[in-house]
């Protein structure tokens, strides 16, 4: 009974329910469209893919390969909203091909988003920038080349270092565990630098420290600008990117000519890793490192091989604004700044009051002034041919001197870089620079040797601090405070002999720069075999005031030489009288007043008037002058641009 | 059956050295009582085997010899062939032509069959169930009898059938829908 009265409720529940139950199988049959494949989503994926059961599959040829994607994963990854068949799109249906291919277009698929987004609101905010650019940079490095085992492959595709179903945001845990990583995934091709590396400082740090910001293999070779090891640019780079770690070691080797020529972009010089060793770099206490006492000799061997002694004691680090480490150095630099400063100080300040006091007295009608309606036509000799020429090839080398001098000191500069191309490279501006050192010490010598002959020829007369002597005297001293006075408005302009204070300066600087510069010039010029005479820290001090010293006297010469000769309103714009040897008489007469009255009254005068120099002489005297100037100027700009930038 | 054991345990006694040599074409025959000529098979609880994957049917035979995988009667039968008999009968079998036996069903049941294949089934059998992925067995014109004892043998706990992912798609779907899906199979021609 309570059987027939189941049944009978169980049929009525059954009929009743039949109108909803046509209606529910409807709307679930309504939301599929099982004529059309079902959509490739995820769950059907990860249906296999995500069983922890089972996450490996052997193949037919007995292989085994892990299948086992975890959903955690990829849900944290920037990837975490992009279907698995948005990367795996040759999947276009179920079940799919096995073994599947590897033809996941990352490069273009970023490529394609970021071309979208590019130019809308969103793009600055974007991190698609980065990675198109760190795309590009993939497509042009080794990595995206044919595999040199299997020729119908990349040597590394963008998977085989990423984990493609784990690419963590900037500041996800996935970056740094991905970056500590790094070593394990790069080893898988380079195995023997990866043993390398994990015995080095570097490595040791990682594996035994656990410090996450010691350097990985990223780290120096960048992530996807990958070159060959052997190519400059690749070296370049790897010297480069030590430095973003290392940032004092870096900046004192820059300070240095290894650094110097590596910054212009040049292989020729020692780079980091030449010294302290490439993977398995170790610390310079180790004495396993190639900057161990004990090895850094045969270490600079390896490049200089002749070097002696002193090359291990060179502070290839030195840094002249540490007291406490480099004493020596620090004095150094203090002592040339100090100098470099004072006489620019001084000479500067002499220069703008003297335009200051000739501006003034000119528009008083005081002064020197030519005469248009009577141009001069009497010259005196004041040159002679062997010093024009002197002047000539002395000014000349000075400015070859310092140009590829500084090209290499401002280092840093556009302008260097393109000097040091144009020429030919660092070689070759080491052997211009030498030329012209040649030239410039065989030119002293022989003034030496000129005016020395003279001397000695005229020894019964001669007067060493006579009215032709370059030597200073007590004249000059009162003239120093009689021209401050008239550019104090507190007396008239001194009158002067045949040589002006200023003028005995300019020829006596040579002799103390020849000194400072000629000397540690001398030490670098052959470091080979003065690293056999003297310690390493001495060539550290030469290249410090070798540059200073070079910085002065290009700034000088080319600031305050150029106004006491040629830009002084009296002169402006230019005096050719060193290279035609001839001044006009009326401008003698203003500058050398005490001279020209001596010849007069001796009636010496007559044998040194010459007739006015032709017009083509005085063409090409300009135009030498003009040339001298301009590139003296230029050379003036460009040192201070280097300066202003240095850092 | 009598027959076909004892073919069976007369091959088993004869393996060794002196079948090195046997037909393999011969001892293929002696699966015919079951699984009809070129393994089509005609009884509609035993399955066609002619034209299934050579791997498919050397891992099923080899999981029913060392006892993985539950039978009635094939555990008994393979235990006296040499995994180089089985081996080699995978492969005349898999070269045998695919030759579906449609079935008739009623409309609604194929149906409610496409929908359940359309949901669970298609990703390792396709939708028709003659796209197969590489290791898993055509179901096209399959008998569908045949299929829904396996069916059975999945959903028994206490029967050892290996293939994972077939047991958890048997395990997600309702025994109503898995049953119209295997007539949906059986219906198929290729």
């Amino acid at each position: 009974m309570a059987i027939a009265r189941s049944v009978v409720v169980g049929l009525l529940l059954a009929v009743l329910s039949l109108p909803f139950a046509a209606t529910a199988m409807a709307e679930n049959q309504a939301a599929v469209d099982v004529e059309q494949p079902p959509p490739l989503d995820n769950a059907r994926c990860l249906r296999c893919h995500a069983d922890h059961d089972e996450k490996f599959v052997v193949r037919p040829d007995g292989s085994r390969h892990e299948i086992f994607i975890d959903k955690t994963v990829i849900e944290r990854s920037v990837h975490a909203k992009v279907s698995c068949v948005g990367c795996h799109s040759d999947i276009a249906k179920l079940p799919h091909d096995k073994p599947l291919s590897m033809s996941i277009g990352c490069v273009s698929c970023h490529a394609t988003e970021w071309e979208k987004l590019k130019g809308t609101p969103d793009a600055g905010r974007s991190r698609l920038a980065k990675v198109a650019e760190q795309s590009d940079l993939y497509l042009h490095s080794v990595h995206a080349k044919p595999a040199a085992t299997n020729q119908s492959r990349v040597a590394a595709a963008c998977h085989d270092c990423h984990e493609g179903h784990n690419v963590g945001a900037p500041d996800a845990a996935q970056r740094a565990e991905h970056r500590l990583k790094n070593p394990e995934v790069c080893g898988t091709c380079h195995e023997k630098q990866k043993r390398d590396y994990l015995a080095s400082v570097h490595g040791k740090a990682i594996t035994e420290k656990k410090d996450a910001k010691s350097a990985v293999c990223s780290d120096c070779h960048t992530p996807h600008d990958i070159g060959q090891p052997k190519s400059d640019p690749a070296k370049l780079r790897l010297a480069e990117n030590c430095g973003s770690c290392h940032k004092d070691a870096q900046r004192t080797y820059l300070g240095t000519y290894h650094g110097q020529v590596t910054r212009l972009g040049y292989t020729n010089a020692a780079k980091c890793f030449d010294c302290h060793g490439g993977h398995g770099i170790a610390k310079d206490d180790d004495p396993t490192s190639k900057v161990h006492a004990d090895n850094r000799l045969k270490t600079c061997n390896s490049c200089h091989e002749d070097a002696g002694v002193g090359f291990a004691s060179f502070l290839a680090h030195g840094d002249p604004d540490d007291f406490a480490k480099y004493p020596v150095l620090y004095l150094a630099k203090l002592f040339m700044q100090v100098l470099v400063i004072g006489v620019m100080a001084l000479f500067w300040g002499h220069v703008l009051l003297w335009l200051y006091r000739e501006l003034m007295d000119r528009r008083q009608g005081i002064g020197h002034f030519e005469n248009l309606d009577q141009p001069e036509t009497v010259y005196v000799r004041r040159f002679d041919a062997t010093w024009r020429w002197i002047h000539m090839l002395f000014a000349i080398s000075t400015m070859v001197l310092a140009l590829t001098g500084t090209s290499l000191l401002f280092a840093h500069t556009d302008w260097a870089k393109a000097v040091v191309d144009f020429i030919g490279g660092p070689r070759v501006e080491a052997i211009i620079h030498r030329v012209a050192a040649v030239t410039w010490i065989s030119i002293f010598f022989f003034h030496l040797w000129v005016a020395g002959a003279n001397i000695w020829r005229n020894r019964a007369s001669f007067k060493w601090f006579g009215s032709r002597s370059l030597l200073p005297n007590w004249k000059d001293l009162r003239d120093v405070i009689g021209m401050f006075r008239w550019f104090f408005g507190l007396s008239p302009r001194p009158e002067f002999d045949r040589w002006t204070y200023w003028q005995k300066f300019d020829y006596w600087a040579p002799f103390w720069g020849a000194m400072i510069i000629g000397v540690s010039g001398l030490i670098m010029f052959f470091p080979n075999f003065t690293s056999h005479l003297v310690p390493g820290w001495v060539f550290n001090v030469a290249t410090l005031v070798h540059a200073e010293e070079a910085l002065l006297a290009t700034v000088f010469l080319n600031t305050v030489h150029f106004f006491n000769v040629h830009f002084r309103p009296s002169r402006f714009p230019m005096s050719t009288t060193i290279f035609t040897g001839a001044i006009p008489l009326d401008e003698y007469k203003h500058d050398h007043r005490i001279e020209y009255e001596r010849m007069v009254a001796s009636g010496e005068l007559d044998k040194h008037l010459v007739k006015r120099i032709s017009r083509r002489v005085d063409m090409l005297s300009s135009f030498v002058a003009t040339v001298l100037i301009v590139s003296g100027l230029t050379l003036l700009t460009l040192v201070l641009v280097g300066r202003a930038t240095m850092h | 059956m009598r027959n076909v054991l004892m073919t069976a345990i007369l091959t088993g006694a004869l393996s060794g050295p002196a079948l090195a040599q046997t037909n393999i074409e011969t001892l293929a025959r002696t699966c015919n009582g079951c699984h009809g000529l070129g393994g089509v098979s005609v009884g509609s609880s035993m399955p066609s085997i002619g034209g299934l994957p050579r791997a498919y049917l050397a891992r099923v035979m080899k999981e029913w010899k060392y006892g993985q995988r539950a039978a009635v009667t094939m555990n008994r039968i393979v235990r006296g062939f040499s995994d180089d008999e089985i081996d080699a009968l995978a492969t005349w079998f898999a070269a045998q032509p695919w030759t579906p036996v449609p079935q008739q069903a009623p409309a609604e049941l194929l149906a409610l069959g496409k929908r359940a294949v359309w949901t669970t089934c298609t990703d390792c059998h396709g939708m028709t169930g003659g796209d197969p992925d590489r290791d898993a067995p055509p179901l096209d014109g399959q008998w569908s009898k045949y299929m829904e004892l396996e069916l059975e043998k999945y959903r028994s706990p206490d029967l050892a059938m290996p293939h994972r992912q077939m047991g958890k798609a048997v395990d997600e779907v309702k025994p109503e829908d898995a049953s119209a899906a295997v007539h949906w199979f059986g219906a198929q021609k290729r």
